[in-house]
């Protein structure tokens, strides 16, 4: 198990680099930087002069590879370097904002697509070819298939604007305070018993949390519903039926049967959560890593965008390599070994 | 499982779904009156990036910072003129020499008096190398000497060459763009830690809270010295998803959203809310590269398009008669701007014989938010026999090409916010020598144009300058002819029908905040 893990954290290494390399001369081949976009057309007297100095000041008229070696030393240091838009505040502070918020809103919403999801599936394997079984399926064609843009527009018009049962957008009421622990604000809320900010909090991630989760949902209902009929038709449910074991114990066998590889899905899924929250969290205006992002792009913020995109990266190899990890842990059948992968 | 247990488990999992539902309901009203009765909330777009006031060159940064502190001289919403604010007067005393004089008595938020101190301390930051301030050089502030103080209510400013009558001075000086710093607060912090210290201004609003991001909010000040503001305090909530801030308007949870998109105009006035609409300061263009090897480079094609756009029709069709019809280079409010002044009408007939004859395929250039206008535009051409299409380019590659001058037409913008022409304007569209730093655009250049606008910047005599002026105008719009003005889209707020004395400034910049009221 260490070897493997050793191997994966080397792997992540490699990948993290590449990285780098790409997010740094993509943003550089693209067109326009930040110094033009921020100066416009400008109220100077020349104001290609006035670019030109502060383009020095900001050493974007270093060669490239220059400002490469720069950028990963930075990062090697812990440090990815200040904005160039926002009055050059460190990017690591507005990761530190921003991170926590993200993470918050995509465990609520792996919340919400867990309850949606397991239930449906169950339900679906159980009645197998009915009415419910096709129901749930369609259901999870649904949930993969709805833009999230769309669907997030939509529930706030419905739930929101016409029948005004939550929040529109935000992360909080504009009057509540919370003291910063973790920089996640529910978390935080109730961990200093601001009662009051925590329901403000959790009303306001609903919305965006559901929009994100029914996305999600509909591969976990697909994946359990699979991994169940597999578990339904082997030799060891028909025993425990012929024992006259209650339906609830069985379904709870096929459960355990079946969650490994649901596990899987979901640590994979952690990726597909992150790239949601970039546009979820700017339709819903929650100022999380996607949101972030989306700014960064707009304004040509180099580090902003590469500090979230080196972070994202990293985090979903983390969360794919604490699936397997989770698999082998589940499912003794699998052995994590170094060099061959998972399930070798 | 039965088909009993089986609807048992769906029937308990609707009902822990409602009472969820029910649960998280609850409250909401209450929680939409977040921000207090008094205190006015406006959702835009926008995050201000620094509490620095001369750390960015953002115009929405400078609204909120505007808010708590005040300038030297500033334009009175809805128009363009400068006024004075802190600065009741400027005198010239010799070509190179001007005095300010200051308004006596004025507060900053923690109590100290406003001094020709703090204001001298405020330029010689700003322009001190080592602030590294994107803000230094605007205006024609790089041609600034120094400023000195003269007594405790009056400022001298030095410049390297001369900048005409304090009329047209104080653009170059650009009052309306430096909001004046405390002097004790700000020589004692660093960049950094100036970048989130709460200002300390001598504006209607102080500082209460920034959370980046999210919201930004500041409460009244009572000492103000136009008199204390009528509301407790503003909230500026940052929503960039503008359907986003419409349903938080519909949904009543802020007050006031900005800026609004025709779109959404129909909506909001069918469901009962307030618009303040006023001319914009972003003139909509066509750009004609008027090099050799463009089909533009001819000026009889160059006339034969000022007469071919249905301006009014644009106007009134796509924007739902939100804007103004341009009809000369200035912009409607803008300085040079001849009022009256319109020497090409659409004339189709008049323009086909020419345009029929320009066959080889063009693209006009644009951005995703301009692209329907230039749809248009481009149908109007191929009713001429053109063979125009249309592509849209991101913001930053629009930007380049726009300054690379790669194009035949660029469906552009300009903005005017300072209402400068003769300075900064003209030097950053027509003047030669914006070539030699890689602003091609039209690639226009008439050095003898440049020549009378030199003479404009120093000529003291007001009549004499005028009238050269309106020569430079005229020989623009319609005989060099570089652009094909369009329009102006108008800035557009839309705020609850109890938010009265808001007056939308055409700048963009100041509102006079201190003076709307919310009748609830």
């Amino acid at each position: 198990m260490a070897n493997y893990i050793l191997h994966r954290i080397l792997q992540t290494l490699i990948v993290v680099l590449g990285v780098t390399v790409i997010i740094f001369f993509v943003l550089r081949v693209m067109p326009g930087d930040p110094v033009r976009l921020m100066f416009g057309e400008g109220d100077d007297m020349d104001i290609g002069q006035s670019r030109i100095i502060y383009e020095q000041q900001l050493g974007l008229d270093q060669p490239l590879y220059m400002q490469y070696f720069k950028f990963l030393g930075e990062i090697l240091r812990g440090d990815f370097g200040n904005s160039i838009v926002r009055g050059g505040e460190p990017v690591i502070d507005m990761i530190a904002r921003a991170l926590p918020l993200t993470i918050e809103l995509s465990l609520y919403a792996l919340f919400i697509a867990l309850v949606i999801a397991i239930p449906v599936a169950i339900l679906s394997a159980l009645k197998q070819n009915t009415i419910w079984d096709r129901g749930g399926t369609a259901f999870a064609l649904i949930g993969v298939s709805l833009p999230s843009f769309w669907q997030g527009i939509m529930l706030i018009m419905f739930l929101a604007v016409w029948v005004p049962i939550f929040p529109v957008s935000g992360v909080m009421d504009s009057h509540l305070r919370i003291d910063r622990i973790t920089g996640m604000p529910f978390t935080d809320a109730m961990l200093t018993g601001n009662w009051e900010a925590a329901w403000s909090v959790l009303r306001h991630m609903t919305l965006p949390a559901l929009t994100l989760g029914t996305g999600i949902c509909g591969q976990f209902v697909r994946v359990l519903r699979s991994s169940l009929l597999e578990v339904k038709h082997q030799d060891f449910i028909d025993a425990f039926r012929a024992r006259g074991l209650k339906e609830p114990t069985i379904v709870g066998h096929m459960l355990h049967n079946a969650l490994p590889t649901t596990a899987v899905i979901v640590g994979l899924r952690i990726g597909a959560l992150l790239s949601g929250t970039i546009v979820i969290e700017t339709v819903f205006a929650y100022p999380g890593m996607g949101f972030l992002l989306i700014q960064g792009i707009n304004a040509r913020d180099f580090p902003v965008v590469q500090g979230v995109v080196v972070l994202l990266t990293v985090l979903v190899i983390a969360s794919n390599l604490i699936a397997d990890i989770v698999h082998g842990m589940l499912d003794p059948r699998v052995k994590l070994s170094g060099g061959r992968g998972s399930g070798s | 499982m039965t088909r009993k247990s089986a609807m048992t488990a769906s029937g308990g999992l609707k009902l822990s779904v409602a009472a969820l539902a029910l649960a998280l309901s609850a409250g909401s009203v209450a929680a939409q009156a977040g921000g207090g009765s008094n205190v006015l909330r406006i959702a835009w777009p926008w995050d201000p990036s620094t509490m620095d006031a001369q750390m960015h060159r953002q115009r929405y940064t400078q609204i909120v910072s505007h808010a708590m502190r005040d300038k030297l001289m500033y334009q009175e919403p809805p128009g363009l003129a400068l006024v004075p604010l802190l600065a009741t007067s400027v005198t010239q005393i010799d070509e190179t020499s001007y005095d300010v004089h200051l308004r006596e008595g004025v507060l900053f938020h923690n109590g100290d008096e406003m001094t020709a101190e703090d204001v001298a301390f405020t330029f010689e930051r700003l322009w001190d190398p080592a602030t590294e301030s994107p803000r230094a050089r605007m205006g024609n502030m790089g041609n600034i000497d120094r400023v000195e103080v003269i007594d405790r209510y009056t400022v001298r400013w030095h410049t390297k060459i001369p900048f005409g009558p304090p009329a047209s001075a104080i653009l170059g000086f650009h009052f309306s763009g430096q909001e004046i710093l405390h002097k004790a607060t700000y020589e004692n912090l660093t960049i950094e830690q100036a970048r989130t210290h709460p200002p300390v201004g001598v504006g209607a609003f102080r500082y209460v809270e920034w959370l980046p991001e999210q919201r930004m909010v500041v409460e009244a000040f009572e000492d103000y010295w136009q008199g204390p503001p009528t509301i407790d305090g503003v909230i500026w909530r940052t929503i960039p998803e503008e359907a986003t801030r419409v349903a938080e308007l519909l949904a009543g949870s802020v007050d006031m959203i900005h800026p609004v998109t025709p779109d959404f105009v129909d909506q909001l006035r069918g469901a009962g809310m307030k618009l303040e609409i006023v001319a914009g300061t972003n003139m909509r263009m066509l750009m004609m590269n008027v090099r050799e090897g463009s089909p533009f480079h001819d000026p009889e094609v160059r006339r034969a398009m000022n007469m071919a756009i249905d301006k009014q029709g644009i106007v009134d069709f796509l924007y739902a008669g939100l804007g103004v019809v341009a009809t000369q280079v200035p912009g409607d409010g803008q300085e040079g701007h001849i009022e009256g002044y319109s020497p090409f009408s659409f004339d189709p007939e008049a323009a086909r014989p020419v345009l029929s004859q320009v066959t080889q395929p063009i693209e006009i250039f644009t951005q995703g938010v301009w692209q329907l206008p230039a749809e248009v535009i481009a149908e109007q051409l191929r009713g001429y026999g053109m063979n125009v299409t249309t592509v849209v380019l991101d913001d930053a590659t629009f930007n380049q090409v726009n300054e690379s001058g790669n194009f035949d037409l660029l469906w552009a913008g300009a903005g005017y916010g300072s209402g400068d022409f003769t300075g900064a304007y003209y030097n950053n569209h027509f003047e030669c020598v914006r070539l030699e730093t890689d602003r091609v655009r039209t690639g226009f250049c008439n050095e003898e144009l440049d020549g009378k606008m030199a003479a404009i910047r120093t000529e003291a005599d007001a009549e004499t300058r005028q009238a050269l002026l309106d020569e430079v105008i005229q020989e623009l719009t319609e005989v060099h002819m570089p652009w094909v003005p369009v329009f102006n889209a108008a800035e557009v707020w839309a705020m609850q029908p109890y938010v009265n004395g808001f007056r939308g400034s055409s700048a963009g910049q100041y509102f006079n905040l201190h003076r709307v009221s919310l009748d609830r």
